[in-house]
């Protein structure tokens, strides 16, 4: 390309540009074979086979084998060989059987090179006479060359099949282990409709999962022998408590039915209106959906369900519960993706579920909507393609289903309610573990209605405040509910433990008795036991303060003890961190009010850990500093950090209910990670202490630290001391 | 000669294995492990059994109750009845007698145990103390200590009730009622022998003393000395090999006296002499180097220590010391437990003294106006 003349100039590609965007457009390996799986698709084919061949570790082969409709050499070259070809833009529909074409943009060759080093294909057309055969090696696609300049072995071969296309990717980048390939094998699964919905889809040939007319078969073949993965596990979708199905006809009449064989319930075309005054929806037709009800850990409330079952459909509910939405038999994401709470389920119900024992959050939901729309006039992508643009047409769609599944829901609880009753059958006595919701008004309905009666403003305002101040409650009853179980867990769990800890020191202490010990095999003996020994610090920590709680013995508490304790046990947690503790105290017989020794346990491993945090988030060399003592008839305890310090603003707000600087854990966290930074500590600490009469607050801290919380609490009257013989 | 345990929990062996394996010593102690019966009268029946004579000594768990045993048998009793059992059989001659160790969980000692069931045992030993794996060899030192202990003791029993057999020492120039009461307390079954000896002389300080109060007493400070070991050789006569010595290390304090009086002919008093003069007197009696005398406390005035705070550890005199509560029961040649006045303001170590004696408490009050522990103005 290097011209003499410079009277003109072109742009040239570099090759190094396929490496980027190979990587850069498909990012996860799932996307790269979905990506393939989905060309097969748009070609045609009703057959297509992923082979992954000794593919374990990098460097095996991938092969995807379809019956399409091929490829001529120029189709080859005009369309695979051309960088953002336009076949795909011009021609929305497939040649054959006109299925809308699912692939994205010219993705596919992308996904090839992300996924291995060298890729052949081998293509023929029920015309062609021979099959065409092309080989690109990626590694050739290097920085620094002209991206033409670069050329592609073509041979002919004699015809393998009348047509198709077979792609075969070698060198893997990445091994793929059978856990991997069934991941993917769902993901592609989840492309297509699971079912049809509705007469239409299936007089439309809308994709669907088992659709005969498109078949895909994962296999692992490892040196020669073969196995086909079994296709992802069924849903177990027929163990459901209850099927809710419901639809929105040609003219605009929405129902919703709810069936359950366990409930006795078959309620079949339950209207669903608009509003009040309008019966009829407005925009949307021909809208169907099905959804499958689960309730976890409740075996009891099905026919025909064993717990592993059961669990294991719990199991699936963090990826692939949720109402998804298909249009025209094609997945439309986000929808019914995990986190995705397009129906507002989760907003709505989790608060709630504690109360009812009717959980109705998308985790308890497999659902699929069909909405048909050939013509996209109805439903139009965002242009990002993520999602449908909230029209008319979206929000009486979203009302719709709404509405069908909060009937559902007050049906399903009716029954379940009637089930704990020992109303509904006599198979078994369920204790009545919760309140009966569905005779009384909820406090929801009260509100509603009381806000219906009062014409004042200042008295709807008050009503208002009420309500919010009400939710709140709600909310934080519901985590403290969670914390104080994970509480009596811990201490059971740490009962259990220390049971071995004199089992484990005995076979130490054997071993460092025996002859055969070298010098080496002592020194792991001596970290063995001293790791052991932290270990221990720790479980007589939490066995002492934990398990002490099931006495609800309360009684004066030495703050000194305390804190002794504590500083012992977050020894080596300090040296870990490099943070140095120092410990002050002044006067003598610190003594505070009766309390139980778990709660300054918990206010002291809640404030160190924010420290912790706050010193962390400085990068300083963490300082602390311990300060007891008695002033005004209070014990008192400071804990001073040299943090990154509370800004003013937040001096106040720190001690509410879930007001936390903590970035929150991800929703599919672990529970663990979940309870840490959830804005409570705080809130606990207050509770506990202005339990007693006591304060805590943000003061000045001494020189050297950048944060102080201080805590009062009453001293120990004699006539306290004396009757708890202290 | 091995000798054998017998140790009965209604846990389950896995549990239990890893004890077992850190006590037991071929060729010194075997421990065979079995859940209680179920029922009252197949216990009987096992205490009664052949195979029953052929131990050596008894490990009980206290709650049997907690677990069914390997036949899915709750037992309906508690170790101490079980122990209770055994003491009877052994004093109507059924059963020879032997040592029983209570091994228990702190918490259910608290919950279950009355205390007018110790003399039942001859070491109670809570599970959690197990926490360090130090702890196993002297715990089967112990052990050991004990079946020998039983065995010396029958024998001089047998031979006319001969204390000096029983103490391998001559006895003659000790407390006279130390004596008196080693004449009575000897007539009665093995196990209150043993609880006394090792209550009341074994575990507190008088007849005999400990390697740490010894150390006071010469005013060495042990960890800091590399030559104690040597001074230990050189009075190694008055080391006691009496009645379960083999477990407890103690030298006679008698032993100490007449060591410093008349074999190394020091005239200064040894309980009057301040710890750097007594070091530097045995530096040159023994001709050592690496002595270095104990320090003074903060807070303490007198440098001739005699005992050691029960709550740190520190050496004290008795005259800086204040007087823990629970000692009226003492018997005259015992010595008393002390706390230093760090430890009494600020205590540290409250997991082995409780409260001050009543006579002391006024002196903690003038203490602390003393020493009144302000923070700095800031």
């Amino acid at each position: 390309m290097e011209e003499n003349s410079h009277n003109s100039i072109s742009f040239s590609v570099d090759a190094g540009l396929i490496d980027r965007l190979g990587r850069e457009l498909v990012g996860r390996a799932e996307t790269a074979v979905s990506e393939l799986v989905k060309n097969a698709y748009d070609a045609d084919a009703k057959n297509v086979e992923v082979n992954f061949i000794d593919s374990l570790w990098s460097g095996g082969s991938l092969e995807i084998v379809d019956d399409g409709l091929g490829m001529t050499y120029d189709q080859l070259k005009s369309g695979f060989m051309t960088i953002s070809s336009t076949d795909k833009v011009h021609n929305p529909l497939s040649i054959r059987y006109n299925r809308s074409r699912a692939g994205k943009k010219g993705i596919g060759r992308f996904a090839t090179q992300r996924l291995g080093k060298r890729l052949i294909i081998i293509t023929q057309t029920l015309e062609s006479e021979q099959a065409i055969k092309l080989t690109i090696d990626w590694d050739k696609y290097t920085v620094d060359q002209d991206i033409s300049s670069i050329a592609n072995q073509i041979e002919y071969l004699p015809k393998e099949k009348p047509e198709g296309t077979t792609l075969i990717i070698k060198d893997l980048r990445e091994g793929w282990s059978e856990a991997a390939i069934k991941r993917i094998y769902r993901y592609v699964s989840d492309l297509f409709q699971p079912d049809y919905l509705s007469d239409n889809s299936h007089s439309l040939h809308i994709a669907k999962q088992n659709d005969e007319s498109f078949k895909v078969k994962f296999s692992k073949i490892n040196e020669g022998v073969s196995f086909e993965i079994a296709s992802p596990q069924k849903m177990l979708f027929d163990k459901n408590i209850a099927v809710v199905e419901g639809f929105i006809d040609s003219v605009g009449d929405g129902f919703v039915g709810i069936r359950s064989e366990r409930l006795a319930l078959d309620d079949y075309a339950v209207p669903i209106e608009k509003s009040k005054d309008e019966n009829k929806f407005q925009v949307i037709r021909n809208v169907h959906f099905k959804a499958y009800y689960f309730i976890y850990n409740r075996v009891e409330y099905y026919t025909n369900i064993s717990k592993l079952e059961l669990s294991n459909i719990q199991k699936l509910a963090h990826e692939s519960s949720g109402i998804r939405l298909y249009r025209n038999g094609f997945r439309v994401l986000p929808y019914g993706e995990p986190k995705d709470d397009w129906l507002g389920l989760d907003i709505r119900y989790s608060g709630e579920s504690g109360q009812t024992n009717i959980p109705f959050n998308n985790n308890n939901l497999f659902g699929f909507v069909e909405i048909i729309d050939k013509e996209g006039l109805l439903f139009q992508e965002t242009a990002s393609r993520e999602g449908l643009i909230e029209n008319a047409a979206f929000e009486e769609l979203v009302d719709f289903l709404q509405k069908s599944l909060v009937t559902a829901r007050g049906r399903i609880a009716e029954k379940i309610t009637l089930i704990r009753k020992g109303k509904l059958d006599s198979k078994e006595d369920f204790e009545e573990d919760t309140e009966d919701t569905t005779d009384k008004k909820t406090i929801e309905e009260e509100f509603e209605e009381l806000d219906k009666e009062v014409h004042n403003d200042s008295a709807k305002e008050a009503i208002k405040g009420i309500k919010e101040k009400y939710y709140e409650v709600i909310e934080e009853l519901s985590m403290l509910r969670i914390l104080a179980s994970l509480g009596l867990t811990i201490g059971e769990f740490t009962h259990e433990i220390i049971q071995f800890t004199p089992s484990i020191n005995g076979f130490i202490s054997k071993l460092y008795e025996s002859n055969e010990n070298d010098l080496n095999s002592i020194k792991i003996l001596d970290d063995l036991k001293r790791t052991f020994a932290n270990f221990t610090s720790y479980t007589s920590y939490f066995n002492a303060t934990v398990s002490e709680n099931t006495s609800r013995e309360i009684k004066p508490i030495l703050i000194t003890d305390v804190v002794d304790f504590f500083v012992k046990n977050i020894k080596e947690d300090l040296d870990r961190q490099n943070t140095e503790l120092l410990v002050e105290s002044y006067g003598y017989d610190l003594y505070t009010t009766p309390m139980h020794i778990s709660e300054w346990s918990s206010v002291l491993y809640n404030l160190y850990t924010n420290s912790k945090k706050a010193i962390k988030r400085s990068g300083n060399a963490g300082k602390m500093k311990i300060i007891t003592g008695e002033e005004n008839d209070k014990i008192y305890f400071e804990l001073h950090d040299n943090g990154d310090g509370i800004p003013n603003e937040n001096k106040n707000r720190v001690f509410n209910a879930f007001f936390t600087t903590s970035t929150p854990a991800g929703f599919d966290a672990p529970l663990d990670e979940k309870l840490t930074g959830t804005g409570l500590g705080l809130k606990i600490i207050r509770d506990i202490v202005e339990a007693y009469r006591g304060t805590v607050k943000i003061i000045n801290p001494e020189i050297g630290y950048n944060t102080c919380f201080r805590i009062d609490v009453p001293k120990a009257e004699k006539a306290e001391l004396e009757e708890y013989g202290v | 000669m091995e000798f054998k345990y017998l140790y009965i929990d209604d846990n389950s062996e896995d549990i239990a294995k890893g004890i077992i394996t850190g006590l037991k010593n071929e060729g010194e102690l075997s421990i065979d492990f079995d859940n209680p019966k179920g029922n009252w009268e197949k216990e009987r029946e096992r205490i009664l059994s052949n195979e029953f004579k052929s131990y050596n000594g008894l490990i009980l768990d206290l709650n049997l109750e907690e677990t069914p045993n390997k036949d899915g048998e709750t037992s309906r009793y508690k170790g101490s009845s079980l122990a209770q059992e055994i003491r009877n059989l052994a004093k109507s001659g059924t059963i020879k007698e032997t040592p029983i160790v209570l091994l228990s969980a702190t918490i259910n000692i608290e919950k279950y145990f009355d205390r007018t069931n110790e003399d039942l045992f001859d070491l109670i030993v809570s599970r959690e103390k197990l926490n360090d794996a130090d702890l196993f060899i002297s715990m089967r030192q112990r052990l050991i200590s004990l079946s020998i202990g039983y065995e010396l003791i029958s024998k001089c029993k047998n031979e006319n009730n001969n204390l000096t057999e029983l103490f391998k020492y001559n006895l003659e120039k000790e407390n006279i009622r130390f004596l008196g009461e080693m004449k009575t307390i000897i007539e009665n079954p093995a196990h209150i022998i043993s609880n006394f000896i090792i209550k009341n002389l074994l575990e507190k300080s008088g007849i005999l003393i400990a390697e740490n109060i010894l150390a006071t007493r010469l005013g060495i400070d042990c960890a800091k000395s590399t030559d104690w070991h040597k001074v230990l050789e050189k009075f190694n006569k008055f080391n006691y090999k009496g009645v379960f010595s083999e477990g407890w290390k103690r030298w006679w304090m008698s032993g100490l006296e007449n060591w410093w009086s008349f074999e190394l002919q020091i005239e200064k008093s040894l309980r009057s002499t301040k710890a750097s003069d007594k070091v530097s007197l045995l530096k040159e009696k023994l001709d050592l180097r690496e002595l270095v005398p104990l320090e003074k406390a903060e807070k303490s005035k007198s440098e001739t220590f005699w005992t050691n705070c029960v709550g740190s550890g520190v050496a004290i005199d008795t005259v800086d010391g204040l007087l823990i509560t629970g000692q009226d029961r003492y018997f005259p040649w015992q010595d008393k437990c002390y706390v230093s006045i760090d430890e009494a303001l600020k205590p540290k170590g409250k997991e082995n003294w409780n409260k001050l004696s009543p006579s002391e408490e006024y002196k903690l009050e003038l203490l602390k106006k003393q020493y009144p522990n302000e923070r700095p103005t800031r």
